[in-house]
């Protein structure tokens, strides 16, 4: 099976300068754009933070504590997944960087494994985006879901409050022949209909919904037919 | 009695009813649930007309407390919601009776004369599909609370 081709904007940024151009043109030749440079990885939050890219890549010419809490840094303050390139093996750090979020790792020890090893983490991160993306979908969808029904809730209440009470006032007033109660009760009665209606119709034009269609779903047609 | 409805056009009604029996009075009124537990523990009526969905605390909340300081009162739950929708819940909170708002005025008045002559369970009365009123006897109402 193949996969299909992802596309992400990624920001790298790397201590040895001469891995910069190296590490872009892997990523271009991925097929990915790299949306910004940076030698200093002090300054990679503020631009991490600046240009929102899907992933930053950071490379360090050492794997020291300080720089540890550095990349870490940019995971929690800018939002951004971050992925380390690291140009020795060190357990203890990566074990370290796993911890405090750092995404993955990769090694470039071996200039011909990069693009390999950098194709097989992005696409790894671009289905973990894609996941994430739909548990996101998913919530915002429940959350919608529930909004609309306590919204139905509120306005059956509304209509048991304003308009079933006043109809039964008017129905008993009617029953113990106080007409002019019973009919002062129908009208407020309507009023209060009426304003309810209104109210949901301008809610739903609000929305987009042409008044057109709005009134022709009022029909009996539409409604039972 | 005491009649606890959200609407004062239909606590007048209510009263007028009620007040077509000379064995009954109107002891006094409530307009919301805490309101109707603070009049039951004060005037110990006999019966309790009860609206189940007043604003803020609503009959249906207020019951049990309603029937924990008036033990000796009878509730009828007294509601514009349809009673497939609330009756059993209302039933279960103790009230002896549903009474669906849309009842004619005798059959308001028999409701209360039967609960107050120990009808307690007799069941509800709800419109008819003919537009009369019919009761039930099929609700058992709930064993008094110890007080």
């Amino acid at each position: 099976m193949t996969e299909a081709p992802v596309h992400l904007r990624i920001l790298i940024a790397n201590e040895r300068i001469e891995r910069l151009d190296l590490l872009a043109k892997v990523l271009e030749t991925l097929g990915h754009e790299v949306v910004g440079r940076e030698i200093d990885v002090h300054a990679v939050g503020a631009l991490t933070a600046k240009l929102r890219p899907d992933v930053a890549i950071v490379g360090l010419g050492d794997s020291s504590k300080h720089a540890l809490d550095h990349i870490s840094a940019i995971v929690r303050e800018a939002f951004c997944p971050v992925i380390a390139v690291l140009a020795a093996h060190d357990a203890e750090w990566i074990a370290d960087a796993s911890k405090r979020g750092v995404y993955a790792y990769l090694l470039d020890e071996r200039p011909e494994e990069l693009q390999s090893a950098l194709d097989i983490t992005l696409r790894r991160f671009a289905e973990h985006h894609a996941l994430q993306g739909a548990f996101d979908l998913r919530n915002e969808e429940a959350a919608r879901e529930e909004e609309f029904v306590r919204s139905k809730q509120r306005q059956a209440l509304e209509l048991h409050d304003e308009v079933v009470q006043g109809l039964a006032v008017a129905d008993l007033a009617l029953k113990l022949g106080r007409n002019g109660e019973s009919e002062a009760a129908l009208v407020a009665t309507l009023e209060r209909a009426r304003a309810i209606v209104t109210r949901e119709l301008k809610e739903l034009q609000r929305k987009g919904h042409p008044l057109e269609q709005l009134i022709g779903d009022t029909s009996p047609e539409a409604n039972h037919g | 009695m005491l009649i606890c409805d959200d609407i004062e056009a239909m606590r007048n009604l209510l009263r007028i009813i009620v007040e077509l029996d000379p064995g009954f009075h109107v002891a006094g009124e409530a307009g919301n649930g805490d309101e109707a537990v603070s009049q039951a523990r004060a005037l110990q009526p006999d019966v309790i007309l009860l609206d189940l969905s007043m604003p803020g605390r609503t009959g249906l909340d207020a019951l049990p407390s309603i029937r924990a300081v008036a033990p000796a009162a009878a509730v009828i739950a007294f509601s514009g919601l349809d009673e497939s929708v609330v009756r059993e819940a209302a039933l279960a909170a103790g009230a002896v009776l549903f009474l669906q708002k849309g009842a004619a005025p005798d059959a308001i008045l028999a409701a209360i004369e039967g609960v107050h002559l120990g009808g307690r369970g007799a069941g509800y009365i709800a419109p008819a599909q003919n537009g009369g009123y019919e009761t039930r006897a099929d609700v058992q109402a709930p064993a008094p609370l110890d007080s």
